[in-house]
């Protein structure tokens, strides 16, 4: 039971260190329009990698008006399939909470020469 | 919405006849449209009526907002935020209204002209799109002399348009722009609010559709007529995106790069009033990419 649980722990662990390493891949998918990446651009809600190695990005775009770019989607895949351990990437793309300036980092804002 | 049955109670309690309260405010009938919930009045006299009852505006505001009734002022609202990119407002608005309380075929031809253009800008499945537009071609304005039959044939626009069949997307398109230069050389004064919006973006819409072909100085001419439109009302709704296509349209003719920056300047400035977020950053992205502005160039926007 014990040796249950530290098995537990340690995929937990592993889990949350692919979850590292799929958001550093996403630091390097730049959106063509902004010349950003999607992370400083706080679009990425969520990543989650389940025991199987499967990776769900949830995500935003910035407007509900713009159909996500096949070009993106592949960019995404691609990247977050790069990851060691990372078996396939579903994208679940949402609309609450709707995205805004505040969502970008400070890096973000100062390269868009967006003072707030 | 207005809590008024907390303001009559306060007042009630104070003793105070609708007369004594509203004197040298405003007149009897505007505090008695008040309490009846028929009208409210401007800022300025709410709030010097709260002063007298010893009550903050914000104590009365009840935090729910007036359920959509498919009435006119619901559909100019949907109009205003599918021109200024508020779609998850718009989508709800038209959710929440009772299609079976629109009591005439005008009403529900717009409902589903609306509907459709707002399932098409949000990429919704293309069968809903075109069962939202047939219901105004075939059911509800037969006669497609109305409004809402622009508004389904943007919607089948823009949706071929999305998919990259570009022939088909011209069809409807040339529909619209034939149509709306009639429009346009009639005098719009007496023309309702919402039919005055609907123009506005069904023009912005052209103007866009006629950058994404490359046809430039086609687009600046629907840009023109937009200005036009929305300065006469005294409207921005339209003008973030109206003035970031602009300067798409000028980076793509080669115009000087102050020109650029100017109009980039002013879609920033429109973005901000309108709170819309994402042209604010697609203009600051565009501002930081294509407008290098050689000395030569700073030196005559100086001089200007």
């Amino acid at each position: 039971m014990a040796e249950e649980k530290k098995t537990d722990n340690a995929k937990h662990i592993d889990n949350a260190k692919l979850e590292d390493q799929v958001e550093d891949a996403l630091e390097q998918v730049i959106d063509p329009e902004l010349g950003i990446d999607l992370v400083n651009l706080g679009l990425i809600y969520g990543i989650d990698v389940e025991d199987d190695g499967v990776c769900t990005v949830t995500m935003t775009l910035t407007t509900m008006g713009c159909p996500i770019g096949d070009l993106l989607d592949q960019a995404i895949k691609r990247a977050v399939k790069s990851v060691d351990g990372v078996t396939d990437c579903k994208i679940n793309l949402v609309w609450e909470p709707a995205w805004s300036i505040d969502r970008m980092s400070k890096f973000a804002k100062i390269s868009l020469g967006i003072h707030m | 919405m207005i809590d008024t049955q907390k303001f009559v109670d306060r007042r009630k309690e104070l003793g105070l006849s609708q007369v004594k309260l509203c004197q040298g405010i405003c007149t009897q009938s505007t505090l008695s449209k008040l309490e009846n919930n028929e009208q409210i009045p401007s800022v300025g006299i709410l709030s010097q009526l709260c002063q007298r009852l010893g009550l903050s505006i914000d104590s009365l505001e009840t935090g729910q907002k007036h359920p959509a009734s498919g009435n006119k002022k619901d559909f100019e609202e949907v109009v205003s935020d599918l021109a200024i990119e508020k779609y998850p407002a718009a989508l709800q608005l038209l959710q929440q209204m009772r299609t079976d309380q629109l009591t005439n075929d005008q009403l529900r031809a717009n409902y589903h002209g609306l509907r459709a253009l707002a399932l098409a800008m949000t990429n919704q499945p293309w069968s809903a799109v075109v069962v939202a537009s047939a219901k105004v071609l075939d059911e509800f304005d037969e006669s497609h002399q109305n409004l809402s039959s622009f508004l389904a044939y943007l919607a089948l626009g823009i949706c071929l348009s999305r998919r990259g069949e570009i022939k088909g997307a011209c069809f409807f398109y040339q529909k619209i722009s034939d149509r709306l230069k009639k429009h346009l050389n009639h005098s719009l004064r007496n023309l309702p609010p919402m039919d005055y919006g609907l123009l506005q973006l069904l023009t912005l819409e052209l103007a866009q559709f006629a950058n994404v072909q490359g046809h430039y100085q086609e687009s600046d001419q629907w840009l023109s007529k937009l200005l036009t439109l929305c300065s006469d009302r005294n409207s921005t709704a339209c003008m973030p995106r109206a003035k970031l296509l602009a300067a798409k349209n000028a980076i793509a003719e080669g115009q000087r790069s102050w020109q650029v920056r100017e109009l980039l300047q002013d879609a920033i400035a429109f973005a901000r009033l309108n709170h819309n977020s994402t042209i604010e950053v697609q203009a600051a992205a565009l501002m930081k990419n294509s407008v290098t502005g050689s000395s030569e160039e700073n030196k005559s926007q100086k001089n200007k």
